[in-house]
């Protein structure tokens, strides 16, 4: 099953219309507008559910919600179809660029994977 | 300082309060959850488009209409200068909602600076609760390295 994507609420749809201008053939969506938006407001545990039964990755600034999620969910057992966690430290909210080149990069490295299960971090290398 | 008030409360009122307060967990008291309640209530009376969420990491308080904590519309409202018509660019939410959470955080700022400082959570931290996490690194200039460990 290859890499989609979905960025959650805390990155703007502004960002996914970029990306997906600058890269048509991506596979990517965003809650605001995922099914006709009916997930924005949903509890993150929610969403996740839903998403992973569609195979969709979450994209996400949430680090603090979104792992003991994850920690609660490994223990048991339960699949999820990936997350890439996003600092706003290493890409920031404005950053528009650095985010779309780091998704791009990761689409372009890693779209043919499996991504269930997995979980990524976008860290930034200031060198 | 605090004081001692006397209240009388409906027994199927306490009874969901003990509920409430037992599905917090982590010893909370029927009193705890009854201040917490009353704090939470207060504030959303005096401030327009909060509302406090049960949340994985406890109760939080989110902007109205959407799925963002506080904590999250104020660490990208950070990125824009806490600058209401910057952030509508970034959330496609009415603006009068935008600021309501800058009023909020200026009156708690304390509290929604530390969820920030929470969120940032790192690599290395997280390595240890999640052993098979990947690190993708990305380079402030037009190359990214798209190195993996």
């Amino acid at each position: 099953m290859s890499l989609s994507l979905l960025l959650d609420e805390n990155i703007s749809p502004e960002i996914f219309n970029q990306i997906k201008e600058k890269l048509p053939d991506i596979i990517i969506e965003t809650i605001y507008i995922w099914r006709e938006g009916i997930m924005k407001s949903q509890p993150d545990e929610v969403i996740l559910d839903t998403i992973s039964s569609e195979r969709l990755t979450l994209v996400t600034y949430d680090q603090k919600t979104i792992l003991p999620i994850l920690m609660r969910w490994g223990y048991s057992g339960k699949f999820h179809a990936g997350v890439i966690f996003v600092d706003d430290r290493s890409i920031s909210s404005k950053d528009y660029g650095g985010f779309i080149r780091a998704i791009t990069e990761i689409w372009d490295l890693n779209n043919t994977d499996d991504w269930m299960n997995r979980v990524a971090f976008l860290g930034m290398n200031r060198i | 300082m605090s004081q001692i008030l006397s209240l009388r409360i409906p027994d199927q009122m306490v009874d969901r309060l003990d509920k409430f307060a037992r599905r917090l967990g982590n010893g909370m008291t029927r009193t705890k959850a009854g201040v917490m309640l009353l704090e939470e209530s207060l504030r959303e009376t005096e401030y327009s488009f909060i509302e406090f969420r049960d949340s994985p990491v406890g109760r939080q308080p989110y902007m109205k209409g959407s799925g963002l904590a506080i904590w999250e519309v104020i660490m990208i409202a950070k990125g824009f200068d806490m600058d209401a018509e910057q952030i509508i660019q970034y959330y496609p939410y009415p603006i009068a909602n935008i600021k309501a959470a800058i009023n909020y955080f200026n009156a708690y700022s304390e509290e929604i600076n530390q969820a920030i400082e929470d969120n940032h959570i790192g690599f290395d931290s997280m390595k240890k609760i999640l052993p098979n996490i990947e690190l993708f690194e990305v380079s402030n200039e037009e190359s990214f390295l798209g190195s993996k460990r």
